[in-house]
């Protein structure tokens, strides 16, 4: 039986899909940086049409994508409803009985969304297109300075990627022990406090014996091959930066400098 | 195989120690399992197919643990290959020996088949290159090349134990443990894993210890090793150690087919020495000939 | 407690793109009282058929009659919970849902859940495990304390604490070393042969299959291939050659025997029978 996979990522073969996970986190992660800076209309323009080539590059359905959008909509109609309630700036827009509405609300509000809306397409592109096991090896990569300052990074991305593989291993045990506590009477929707608590002990007293003693084998299987944490290890993924990597990472900084540089200057 | 650089093993292989394996006056407790290994001491020979026997708790596991390294004995030496085991060269030790465990998942560490193969190899700082080879080649010997990139949750238990014996291959071990490795797969998996070993046995001249439930496969061993109660009960070839159907009963175990064969002909006052089904079945041929 | 599949079909993620048909058209009836195996490789749609039994799994196409239980596709099905407490299902490597704190609470968690009285619960509980050669001095002790093949035993007197009239059991020998898988397999038999009760199960040991029960399943595809008398499965050349079923150790060496010129009974199970007959014919 198919387990769907961890996150979002979507198994196709885009042109992002190719492209190395490193580029493409630091992309995002520049990008998003740059989504708050500018104040005026503009630059958001470019970064929408930016938007707009990830979705495609990454062979996302636009349907999908405004599913995943949608919870900011709702968001922001919320957040629309208290800055009209709250911020009485700017210019008056409407005017009903007495009740007014400010400008600065409306305003306020479209620039919330929209950051929101571009940082999550940037980060959808990211995650519908890597690997969980790549998205580790980049945050690797990035936090692979702070090994300077005696952080633990190798045995961090280590422990990531073990926590990753076993998702789908416990989520399926999860599933069996279900199956065998509603065997012996057990209601997981139904019942009253008491009952439900000892459902849920039900499940999560065996998920955690079953996760304690595998972590103990695991570990077992870990020295009996030679691991020491700690100790220098090679790595037999091969993560090489191609023109199209350094191509994205090259058009995230400019933006993002190029933003900076504006704004210093007081363009926006 | 050329210039593998550091990946090679760090030991003169080429030594003409016969008694390859010694284990002398082994004595450990084991507090969380209740089990106490006494005074435990055999010989194990280069290339030898060795079975180690013994109901649940007689501490096969434990020893299992002991001659890799993972747990340290109270008393007693460990001799491999005319080292003594100790916490200093414990690193090196293991660079001749793989253990494969019983459950197939909480021994799958890589997020695919070739992370997992690789992953003994990085340990060793192995270069990409080196280990491109060899994951190339071990999952080649065990069958797997085409599931190179797939995740454990799309193999079999049986395929799990395959690419953990090519783990262990790519290491350039020549001594493989097998702790009750197909005790937790289906018939068909067992049968796969245990021609697999074999095969290995006889081209790779590997020394092989098999912890096994499995008299059957026990059966087919150069050397036997039963064990009760923490201590060595007998040790010979199987079909000395199986002999006596009433001794072998008596620590909890049975005798393989055969055996109980020979024992209900027996009833009937038919002897049979054959030690295979062909065997058997030729003297009964005799027989009725004779008749 | 009749047992009867009508027309079952079920499939896996019906609305998504990798839907998956585990079973299709399925007919089936469990004789009441026997022990019936049911064999077929990973895949071939057994676990999915026997969750079938409790109502985990509802069919997507057909009914199931269980007893006084009607279980209808697309239909809301009301009083599941009461089946349950007459089909016990017993899952692979059951040890692994022992949760309490001790092995009684344990036992006595399921007939408590169901609505039995706390001290008629106990009381099967001890009854139970009393069943499963479980001595009162552990009933006080932690799960986790426990081996392996005690814990088992532990977890399946948690099932039979409900008293169910059908007993479903999943590789029930799974991991076990022989002299425990034996132990266990003579509980089973016993629960069938004193106590009346309907066997099902699920496994891969032929061996086992041939030696105890007296029906057989044999799945592939999510299709039913053969239901009748387990003797006759195994007796069948053709069948055996057709879908590479393993022969249990038995039947190949009367098999062999008997290609050796040896007449054997059909239906001479046990090692012991085989080497009667051969011995007679030689002392003629």
């Amino acid at each position: 039986m198919k387990r769907f996979t961890f996150g979002r990522y979507l198994p196709m073969n885009s042109f992002m899909h190719n492209l190395d996970p490193r580029a493409k986190l630091i992309a995002v992660l520049l990008l998003v940086v740059a989504v708050f800076i500018p104040s005026s209309f503009i630059p958001y323009i470019l970064l929408a049409v930016l938007a707009g080539c990830a979705i495609y590059l990454s062979g996302l359905d636009l349907r999908f994508i405004l599913r995943t959008l949608r919870p900011i909509l709702y968001l922001s109609l919320f957040l629309l409803l208290v800055n009209i309630l709250s911020l009485k700036r700017g210019s008056v827009i409407f005017s009903f009985k007495g009740f007014e509405i400010y400008s600065e609300a409306l305003v306020f509000t479209f620039k919330i969304t929209i950051r929101l809306l571009l940082m999550l397409v940037y980060t959808t592109c990211l995650t519908a297109t890597t690997k969980p096991l790549e998205l580790t090896l980049a945050i690797e990569f990035i936090l692979s300075p702070l090994s300077l300052i005696k952080f633990p990074t190798q045995e961090v991305a280590m422990m990531i990627s073990i926590a990753l593989r076993f998702i789908p291993t416990l989520s399926l045990e999860a599933e069996r022990i279900v199956n065998a506590q509603k065997s012996r009477g057990v209601d997981f929707e139904e019942g009253h406090m008491s009952e439900r608590v000892s459902a849920m002990l039900s499940l999560v007293v065996p998920l955690f014996t079953i996760a304690f003693e595998r972590a103990y084998e695991l570990a077992d299987a870990m020295e009996a091959r030679g691991y020491i944490p700690g100790e220098r290890r090679t790595c037999a993924r091969e993560l090489k930066f191609k023109n199209k990597d350094y191509s994205l990472l090259a058009i995230s900084l400019s933006v993002l400098v190029l933003f900076i540089f504006l704004k210093l200057n007081n363009h926006f | 195989m050329s210039q593998l650089g550091n990946c090679k093993s760090l030991f003169n292989i080429y030594n003409t120690n016969m008694d390859f394996i010694s284990v002398r006056d082994l004595n450990f407790r084991y507090e969380e399992k209740q089990i106490l290994l006494s005074d435990i001491s055999f010989d194990i020979k280069k290339g030898a197919y060795v079975a180690i026997v013994g109901k649940n708790g007689s501490g096969k596991s434990t020893l299992a643990k002991l001659l890799i390294g993972l747990e340290t004995a109270d008393s007693g030496t460990i001799e491999i290959d005319g080292v003594v085991l100790n916490d200093e060269n414990i690193k090196h030790i293991r660079s001749r020996m793989g253990i494969v465990f019983q459950n197939p998942d909480n021994q799958f560490i890589g997020a695919t088949v070739r992370d997992d193969i690789a992953f003994g190899l990085e340990n060793r700082c192995c270069s990409k290159s080196d280990m491109a080879l060899l994951i190339e080649q071990f999952s080649n010997k065990v069958g797997l090349e085409k599931l190179l990139d797939k995740e454990p949750e799309a193999l079999s238990g049986g395929q799990k134990q395959r690419v953990a014996i090519a783990g262990v291959l790519a290491m350039q071990s020549d001594i493989i443990i097998l702790d009750e490795a197909t005790s937790m797969l289906d018939p068909r998996g067992r049968d796969t894993i245990k021609k697999l070993i074999r095969e290995l046995h006889q081209d790779k001249e590997l020394t092989i210890i098999s912890i096994t439930h499995d008299i059957e496969e026990a059966y087919t061993a150069d050397d036997c090793i039963v064990l009760c109660d923490g201590k060595v009960f007998d040790h010979g070839k199987p079909e000395e150690v199986f002999k006596d159907a009433k001794r072998i009963r008596s620590v909890g175990l049975d005798v393989p087919f055969i055996g109980k064969v020979k024992e209900a002909f027996k009833n009937h006052g038919i002897v049979l020495d054959g030690n295979s089904e062909d065997e058997i079945i030729g003297e009964l041929c005799e027989y009725t000939l004779k008749r | 407690m009749r047992i009867h599949f009508e027309k079952i079909s079920y499939i896996y993620d019906r609305n998504l793109p990798f839907a998956h048909t585990a079973l299709s058209d399925i007919e089936l009836d469990i004789r009441e009282g026997k022990i019936t195996a049911i064999i077929g490789e990973t895949g071939s749609g057994k676990s999915t058929l026997v969750q079938h039994l409790n109502a985990l799994l509802i069919p997507s196409s057909g009914q199931i009659e269980l007893g006084d239980h009607l279980i209808k596709a697309n239909e809301k099905n009301k009083n599941l919970k009461k089946l349950r407490k007459e089909v016990g299902l017993v899952f692979q490597f059951p040890e692994y849902q022992l949760f309490e704190s001790t092995i009684l609470d344990d036992v006595a968690f399921g007939p408590i859940r169901f609505g039995i009285s706390k001290e008629e619960s106990y009381e099967r509980a001890r009854s139970a495990l009393s069943n499963v050669g479980i001595s009162p001095i552990l009933y006080d002790r932690n799960p986790m304390e426990l081996s392996g093949g005690q814990k088992r035993r532990v977890a399946i007197a948690g099932i039979l604490a409900l008293d169910p009239k059908i007993l479903v059991l999943d590789e029930p020998a799974a991991g076990l070393d022989p002299e425990g898988a034996k132990r266990l397999v003579d509980l089973i038999v016993s629960l069938n042969r004193e106590f009346n009760k309907t066997i099902i199960l699920v496994s891969h040991d032929n061996d086992m299959v041939y030696s105890y029960t007296d029906d057989t399943v044999f799945m592939r595809d999510g299709r039913v291939i053969y239901h009748g008398p387990t003797l006759d499965l195994f007796n069948d050349g053709e069948l055996i050659k057709k879908n590479h079923l393993l022969l249990p150790t038995v039947v190949n060496f009367k098999n062999r025997l008997r290609e050796a010129g040896f007449e054997v009974d059909e239906n001479a199970r046990t090692i012991e029978q085989i080497a009667e007959a051969v011995s007679r014919r030689i002392s003629r």
